[in-house]
């Protein structure tokens, strides 16, 4: 087959897959796809309302509901594709059973249902806000979408890594829930970059997914610009946990069998 | 064969699925690139942008009260809020006007550029308003305290030109909005001035006329004299009681010194009563009660007095104050003339567009699949 | 049509590796309902996972010409939380099937009525297999691979399947492995042995039989 009609055909499947997914998570009772959107919702009520009570200040230019909506956004996109390119695999054994199914479409599958959901959630957000304020304004839509995309490439690129490490230790899976809380609190929800003392902010660049949120901020806010933004340093965390990730996955094949 | 048949029907089913999710992506995704980079390829024309920074200093930050105290807002730190205060300024309607009548704003982009991005001479004011927000930004920065004014036009100079009117017309802002809080603290402390004088001279001719009606300069002065005057005639009685007592003694009463001397006691008594008479009695022409008449206006006087010199030392505070009030518009960086168009950024712009319609599509695609998926059980 | 070739696969195990296939070359034409016989733990599920493409062999390799199943029997491959429709319209999909059509072809041979639009773990062991065959036989394979076919159903449906082979025999071909005899003498017109990682074509069942109880 030509690589067209390959990658035709690798799309339907991960396309029959999506719609599986979606239906097996969403679609179990009516509620189902608002569910997605009560979440981050959820968030940005709560976090408004500690806002509002202690009235602090915000950045020059930003409104707390959008403030908070591109940081959450980011994050959860971070922090789905990452739990669910844990999950793709083990919960969807069975599926192997058809050869055209390969272990990365599982993991694909489940990755494209939560991006698209989680940036139509933000889309549907930050548009009712924006009706709401009678203007839309955004900065800059490409480094918006970039910050987004590279959330979730993070997420996967580090979910690929450690579905393949899983193979080969439980340990994991218990790492992954405690790592992920205090992941919450320095990822940038709650301040931005610009804001913080020097040392606070040395130690918590290291954290690639504040470069994302950061990213999506200054995207959005024309009066905010993300200067500590390091791209280089994102792009090499990806890169590198991809690339690990895909050697250990090629390790794990083997014991995956087995089981 | 049938076997043969069985499989091609699959595959050519696979193929016309293909062929419309393939026909689909190119409408979705292809046409937007497609118009984008032939817009951004071809028809969209060059902006330049002029870039200018200013912030607004004044000379002493100690007690700073924001201009826009002035406007009814709640008094903040300083340099932010005037910022704020100049930059609400220049994006209003009243500097579009200013900048369409005096250089013409309008018209440059109405005469040239491509048709996407020109201005329609038959704009309303409004959508010129709009217009306007889309070339001219103002973005400030609360850490430095910097605000950065960019316009872009359709050449350099005509941008930098804008921008420098802009500059221009926010340092009148400033210089307007500074002399009005100048001048209107000291127009408080001038009238507490001219309220001063007036006490002071109401007081002072309160003294003259009691002065013209009483026929007495100094009646406080005049008592302590006529007060001396009875002491010493007290003491003159007093001595000439001690001779008489004295002489008495070894002298025949009607001897002619004692005789003089009780002549000249006599006198000195009457000259007492007198002056006691003066001092104090029960008619107005008494010395007490003109004392009586002059102290309040004494003490008024003194008030008077005291409440000009406060009010002068009040001026002198407030024209030194306002002297270090006073907020001018400081260019940091004056209105660039760019050697070359940086504005639409195409390729960046393609590319964004195209990610946007992938994007899209793909969401779009996915939702869409979806929901029919839910809708059919 | 589908072929092996040299094809090898090995487990680790405790005490060194388990060689479960040895250089096995077969070739399996259509249009012949092939049995492989074997006994339990012999390798021959693995055989049926490696020809199905789900599973890779060391060395060797598989060539297929035609549309080949996944292998059916115990219903692996059912969402329990998604009804027998939803999972009929996804292995659809997966194929690149017409999914409406495959969808009422399904209901209507495995005659699950109303339990199709129930979730799958809803299902007996027995309507999970009627469902994967019907699923199976509305998408028309080439080839089906099954493992152990005692799974199916009761007699009737058993019978069902057989028939409907049989209708196919021109376009496709059944390659049934077993531990069981009498099951594939009822689909198989031929049969080999699996024997300690060999697997040796035979002329006759019977000849197949004998072979299997020497062993």
């Amino acid at each position: 087959m030509s690589p067209g009609t390959g990658l035709q055909a690798q799309l339907q499947i991960i396309h029959a897959l999506v719609l599986r997914e979606s239906r097996t998570r969403y679609g179990a009772h009516q509620l189902g796809y608002i569910w997605a959107l009560l979440e981050p919702l959820f968030w940005v009520l709560t976090f408004y309302g500690i806002f509002y009570f202690t009235h602090r200040s915000l950045h020059f230019g930003m409104d707390i509901v959008s403030f908070i909506t591109t940081g959450i956004i980011p994050y959860e996109l971070f922090r789905e594709t990452l739990g669910q390119s844990l999950n793709a695999i083990p919960a969807n054994k069975a599926l192997l059973f058809y050869p055209q199914i390969r272990p990365l479409d599982l993991v694909i599958a489940r990755l494209s249902l939560e991006v698209v959901t989680l940036m139509t959630v933000f889309i549907i957000i930050m548009g009712a806000h924006s009706l709401y304020l009678g203007e839309l304004q955004i900065d800059n839509l490409l480094v918006l979408m970039c910050g987004l995309l590279l959330a979730s490439l993070l997420g996967a690129s580090l979910g690929l890594f450690f579905s393949a490490l899983s193979v080969y230790t439980k340990v994991v899976d218990r790492i992954i829930p405690i790592v992920s809380r205090p992941l919450f609190f320095v990822s940038g929800l709650f301040f931005t970059v610009n804001e913080l003392p020097e040392q606070a902010r040395d130690l918590l660049l290291w954290n690639p997914v504040l470069h994302c949120v950061e990213m999506v901020r200054d995207g959005w806010f024309r009066s905010y610009h993300a200067v500590h933004v390091d791209l280089p340093y994102l792009l090499s965390w990806i890169v590198g946990f991809t690339y690990a990730g895909l050697v250990l996955e090629r390790m794990a094949r083997r014991r995956l069998e087995l089981t | 064969m049938a076997a043969r048949d069985a499989q091609d029907d699959f595959e050519s089913l696979r193929k016309a699925r293909a062929r419309r999710l393939q026909r689909l992506f190119r409408w979705w995704v292809g046409v937007p690139a497609l118009i984008a980079v032939l817009y951004y390829g071809l028809i969209a024309s060059d902006y330049y942008q002029s870039e200018a920074r200013f912030s607004i200093q004044s000379i002493d930050r100690g007690s700073a009260i924001g201009l826009d105290s002035l406007l009814g807002a709640l008094p903040g730190v300083g340099s932010d809020k005037d910022a704020l205060v100049v930059r609400d300024y220049i994006l209003s309607r009243d500097v579009l006007t200013r900048l369409d009548k005096e250089h013409a704003f309008l018209k440059h982009y109405q005469d040239s550029g491509d048709w996407f991005s020109k201005l329609s001479r038959h704009a309303t004011f409004e959508e010129a308003f709009d217009y306007y927000l889309s070339r001219v930004d103002v973005e400030f920065d609360t850490q430095s305290g910097i605000s950065t004014l960019q316009v872009r036009a359709l050449s350099a100079e005509k941008a930098a030109e804008f921008a420098g009117a802009i500059l221009e017309y926010g340092e009148q802002l400033v210089n307007e909005l500074s002399r009005r809080a100048e001048t209107d603290r000291l127009n408080l402390a001038r009238e507490e001035v001219r309220l001063g004088e007036e006490r002071l001279a109401a007081a002072r001719n309160a003294i003259l006329n009691q002065q013209v009606v009483t026929k007495e300069l100094n009646p406080a002065e005049s008592a302590a004299a006529v007060m001396e005057i009875r002491t010493q005639l007290e003491t003159e009685l007093a001595k000439a009681q001690a001779e008489l007592t004295e002489i008495v003694g070894y002298m025949r009463p009607d001897s002619p010194r004692a005789k003089a001397l009780k002549n000249r006691i006599e006198s000195l008594n009457k000259q007492v009563k007198h002056e006691n008479r003066r001092l104090t009695s029960p008619e107005d022409e008494s010395l007490s009660s003109s004392i009586a008449g002059f102290e309040p206006l004494l003490l008024e006087k003194e008030f008077a007095t005291k409440a000009y010199e406060s009010a002068l030392a009040s001026l002198e505070v407030a024209r030194t104050e306002a002297a270090s009030q006073h907020r001018y518009l400081a260019t940091i960086v004056a209105p660039s003339v760019p050697d070359e168009a940086t504005h639409p950024r195409r390729l960046l712009d393609i590319i964004t567009v195209v990610l946007a319609a992938m994007l899209a599509f793909g969401i779009g695609s996915l939702l869409i699949a979806a929901v029919r998926e839910h809708a059919r059980i | 049509m589908i072929e092996a070739r040299h094809i090898s696969k090995a487990y680790p195990m405790r005490h060194g590796m388990n060689r479960v296939l040895n250089d096995i070359s077969l070739t399996f034409p259509t249009g012949e309902n092939i049995g492989i016989l074997g006994r339990n733990g012999s390798g021959k599920s693995t055989l049926l996972r490696i020809l199905a493409g789900i599973e890779q062999p060391d060395a060797g390799e598989i060539i297929r010409r035609r549309r080949v199943s996944w292998p059916l029997g115990f219903a692996g491959g059912f969402n329990g939380s998604l009804t027998g429709e939803e999972n009929t319209r996804f292995v659809a999909r997966i194929y690149g099937a017409d999914v409406p059509r495959v969808s009422r072809y399904a209901w209507d041979f495995s005659e699950l009525r109303d339990y199709f639009y129930m979730p799958v773990r809803t299902y007996s062991m027995g309507m999970r297999s009627r469902l994967a065959f019907a699923l199976s036989m509305a998408i028309d394979f080439s080839v089906y691979l099954i493992d152990e076919v005692t799974a199916v159903g009761d007699k009737p449906f058993q019978d069902k399947c057989r028939n409907a082979f049989r209708e196919r025999r021109e376009r496709s071909s059944v390659i049934l492995v077993s531990h069981n005899l009498g099951t594939i003498k009822q689909f198989c017109d031929s049969c080999a042995v699996l024997i300690d990682g060999r697997l040796q074509m035979c002329n006759s069942i019977d000849e197949a039989q004998q072979r299997y109880e020497a062993a």
